[in-house]
């Protein structure tokens, strides 16, 4: 049964009490568990493969070339990107939000906490493009 | 007035329980690793993209520094913190344990104790 129709008539109907729809939606909500459970995988993994393989050693460009020129883990830090950024931005809204901010507020904050995620996202690909090709698709 | 209403709250910081206190907590340290993420992001990516591998090697040198190092090591606390309590969180919407929180935030730190020092005593080659 669909929400609304559990909500009596008269309710539904009133003017004094619209259905308000919360700017905090439920699937950001359940996104922000599961980026939770996919960061704590490829975070283990990230820093793993590339802080703990030789601890003491000098870091250099080559060395990580080394460790990290899979596309499997390239594309494991891809998703890594994807989904911190996404937990970081929406931790950030939930937090902004608890301040008590006007519907119209709050969207317009998720719309640029969007934007730049999306920036993010795209500047940090293009930089991991660089283990595999050797230099960035940009610059 | 108003003030000693506030006062009387369980608002007030003097009144926090032990759930309010963690529950702060997990917001600064949240806001401090998404901060140091976006710096990794931008500094990473600015080296990784600069003239072969050069400025790469530079900027690992630079943070190679004993003090440096120190930073991150107070920064993989932060996230044993944020990553045990969030693991906490996850269940209480599950409905497990909201009886037993106090118990459930005090053995995840034990726990998280046990695993940070094993984690700083495989680091410890990067501050000789």
């Amino acid at each position: 049964m669909a929400v609304s129709e559990r909500v009596p008539e008269v309710i539904r109907r009133s003017r004094a009490a619209p259905v308000v729809r919360p700017a905090t939606g439920l699937w950001a909500w359940l996104l922000q568990r599961v980026t939770a459970a996919l960061i704590f995988i490829a975070l283990g993994a990230h820093i793993w493969v590339i802080h703990y393989d030789v601890v003491g050693a000098d870091i250099t460009y080559k060395s990580v070339l080394h460790r990290f020129g899979s596309p499997w883990l390239v594309t494991m830090d891809v998703a890594l990107l994807a989904t911190g950024v996404y937990h970081a931005l929406n931790g950030l809204r939930a937090i902004i939000f608890d301040f008590g901010l006007s519907a119209k507020a709050q969207r317009t904050i998720t719309w640029v906490l969007v934007l730049v995620g999306v920036l993010a996202l795209l500047f940090g690909i293009n930089a991991l493009t660089a283990f595999l090709r050797g230099n960035a698709l940009l610059w | 007035m108003r003030m000693m209403r506030y006062k009387n709250t369980d608002l007030w910081p003097a009144n926090y329980a032990l759930g309010m206190w963690v529950w702060l907590l997990h917001r600064v340290t949240g806001v401090i690793i998404a901060v140091y993420g976006l710096a990794h992001l931008v500094v990473i990516s600015f080296a990784t993209i600069g003239t072969g591998g050069k400025d790469f090697d530079d900027v690992m040198k630079f943070f190679a520094k004993p003090y440096l190092v120190a930073l991150e090591v107070v920064l993989l606390a932060v996230a044993f913190f944020h990553v045990l309590n969030g693991f906490r969180i996850v269940l209480f919407d599950l409905g497990i344990g909201v009886r037993v929180q106090k118990q459930m935030f005090a053995g995840l730190m034990v726990v998280g104790a046990v695993l940070y020092s094993l984690a700083v005593w495989a680091l410890l080659p990067a501050f000789s």
